[in-house]
């Protein structure tokens, strides 16, 4: 976990942006898949329970 | 590769100013800094006057109205979220410890994806006020409230006291004022500001100070930067060319490979866990809101704490450890003292008035979601069966404020000298092994039984409480002890596997046919909204 060629680079600071930015990605792909998919997909369950 | 480590962390470090370190302004009364201070004061408690005149029933006291819009809401939660710990405590291990601060930061953002995941939707959906109330959908509600309650104030009052110490710190740098006086009198305003304005007015104290606090960090980071050609890496080199490359690899701060873990499942899984965060979820008008409230959190906060590693490293290479440590002994001290060094008296004032600001609008919010767990949870249900007359519970809340803000003070004063960070990821390993579990078997697992919630709350805050009694902080730093019982500084490794445990045998050999029968219609109400229908 210590220096990686370049210096100032590590594989801990590395990893540690990486988490937020992986998080930062997952969040918005589950929000546009839930508002765009999702939603759709449960009114139309509803529409024809309803029924 | 110890025995570096080890006369790396030991290494005599000798402070770049650490000259000019007597010439600091820390500790004399600051003109621009109260001048800031009152401003940032003056402008809450006007929004506070305008929210108290529109606070008239609970469900505006605690929920706004469930009139908050998704945008304001994911500012609020980022201003619920980022604490005292966040900006002074990440900022001052950072600084003195080097990449092992840097767990923090990741730590407590990996959380949010876990809310937005398990949590957020059917919180909202479920429409109700507090944690407990969740919890007690299709479950008894009596001995749940009750454990609910007793894991909740536990949660509560150990992150007030890490925003106390903070606070304590930080007043007593800028005003001179001793450090029993400074948490005295920030105790007096959080009351102040809970007791007349409510959710409306807390919420609108959160958007106003995630906005100054982005502000001021990214002021204060590019400041760092601009010393070094505005590139990170530089800043990172500089750091290891003076203290050694240990500083960007782990192992000074957290030695332990089991503590390092136990610290961050306590911040991952306590999130989900948190009253204050939970209780935003109310506040949105429905499930999308809440979810995309989630999405500019996790944004708002990622984009703080990725701040947080060029502050903290800027605080090392600028002012250096020996300094910052020789201020306040946890370090917390460290982003006022790289503002004084990058932009002198007048931007020291506005940090330090940023830095209050953040941790009355923190305290605000928990003070809130502990007076709820109280008169909500507690009088309302389980005192008057549910029977209380209106206007009554708002009345409770208010004492029940007052009575959290009174601890706060005391236990802010014993714990003095702390760091801040580290006293929140206590509150997390709380959250995390009291809530959490109750709250995602209850609502993902049919054969969840009351028993089992009630166990895996009750015990699950009490081993956690017992360890950090147990833990060298308490028996080492604070009672003076030789040694420690429990050798972890943080117990989440055992207590949540542990409280998702109890819960599960407790519930496999308990029945509870209402809880069972109760479940397909909770989860309509979770998929559906509970209104609807």
């Amino acid at each position: 976990m210590g220096a990686l060629g370049a210096p100032g680079w590590s594989l801990g600071i590395l990893l540690g942006a990486m988490v937020i930015v992986g998080s930062w990605i997952s969040t918005w792909i589950y929000v546009r898949w839930a508002n765009h998919h999702y939603d759709a997909r449960l009114e139309t369950l509803k529409k024809e329970t309803a029924r | 590769m110890n025995a570096v480590l080890l006369q790396a962390a030991t290494m005599p470090v000798t402070a770049p100013v650490a000259a000019a370190a007597p010439a600091t302004a820390i500790g004399q009364p600051n003109t621009v800094a109260m001048a800031f201070f009152f401003l940032f004061i003056a402008v809450t408690l006007g929004i506070t006057y305008w929210a108290a005149r529109r606070t008239q029933t609970t469900e505006h006291f605690y929920a706004a109205g469930r009139s908050i819009s998704a945008a304001q809401n994911g500012f609020a939660l980022a201003g619920d979220y980022m604490s005292a710990a966040s900006f002074l405590g990440i900022a001052g291990l950072v600084s003195t410890t080097g990449f092992d601060g840097l767990i923090y930061s990741t730590g407590w953002l990996v959380g949010w994806p876990v809310v937005l995941f398990l949590v957020a939707e059917p919180l909202r959906n479920l429409g109700k006020y507090t944690f407990a109330d969740v919890v007690a959908t299709r479950l008894r509600s009596t001995p749940v409230r009750m454990a609910a309650a007793y894991g909740t104030l536990s949660t509560v009052i150990f992150y007030l006291i890490a925003q106390m110490v903070g606070a304590g710190s930080l007043i007593k740098l800028m005003f001179g004022l001793s450090y029993e006086t400074a948490v005295m009198i920030v105790g007096a305003a959080m009351i102040a500001y809970v007791l007349f304005g409510g959710m409306l007015a807390t919420t609108w104290v959160q958007i106003v100070k995630a906005a100054l606090l982005l502000g001021g960090a990214f002021a204060l980071a590019m400041l760092v930067l601009a010393k070094f050609n505005m590139n990170p890496l530089a800043l990172f080199a500089a750091a290891s060319a003076k203290y050694g490359d240990a500083v960007l690899a782990p192992g000074k701060l957290v030695s332990n490979p089991f503590d390092t873990i136990s610290l961050g499942m306590a911040l991952m899984f306590g999130t989900a866990g948190l009253p204050h965060i939970l209780m935003r979820f109310y506040t949105v008008p429905d499930a999308r809101a809440a979810r995309t409230s989630v999405f500019y959190a996790t944004g708002l906060i990622g984009f703080f704490y990725l701040l947080t590693f060029v502050l903290g490293f800027g605080a090392m290479v600028l002012v250096g450890p020996d300094a910052i440590k020789a201020v306040d002994k946890g370090g917390n001290m460290a982003a006022p003292l790289l503002a004084e060094y990058l932009g002198g008296t007048p931007f020291l004032g506005f940090i330090a008035a940023v830095a209050f600001a953040t941790i009355l609008a923190v305290v605000a919010g928990l003070t809130l979601s502990g007076a709820a767990a109280l008169s909500h949870d507690l009088w309302t249900s389980v005192v008057r069966d549910g029977k209380a007359r209106p206007g009554e519970e708002l009345k409770v809340a208010r004492g029940a404020t007052l009575v959290l803000g009174l601890i706060a003070v005391v236990l802010g004063i014993v714990f003095k000298g702390q760091n801040v960070a580290f006293m929140v990821s206590l509150a997390f390993a709380i959250a995390a092994s009291a809530n959490f579990p109750a709250l995602v078997l209850s609502i993902f697992w049919r054969r969840c039984t009351t028993q089992g919630a009630v166990a895996s709350m009750v015990i699950g805050t009490t081993a956690t409480l017992v360890l950090i009694w147990l833990s060298p902080v308490v028996q080492v730093d604070i009672l003076k002890h030789e040694g420690a019982w429990f050798a972890l500084k943080n117990p989440a490794i055992f207590t949540i596997p542990g409280s998702f445990l109890v819960g599960i045998v407790v519930s496999l050999f308990t029945t509870d046919q209402a809880a069972a029968q109760g479940y397909d219609a909770s989860v309509r109400d979770m998929i559906d909204g509970a209104n609807a229908h």
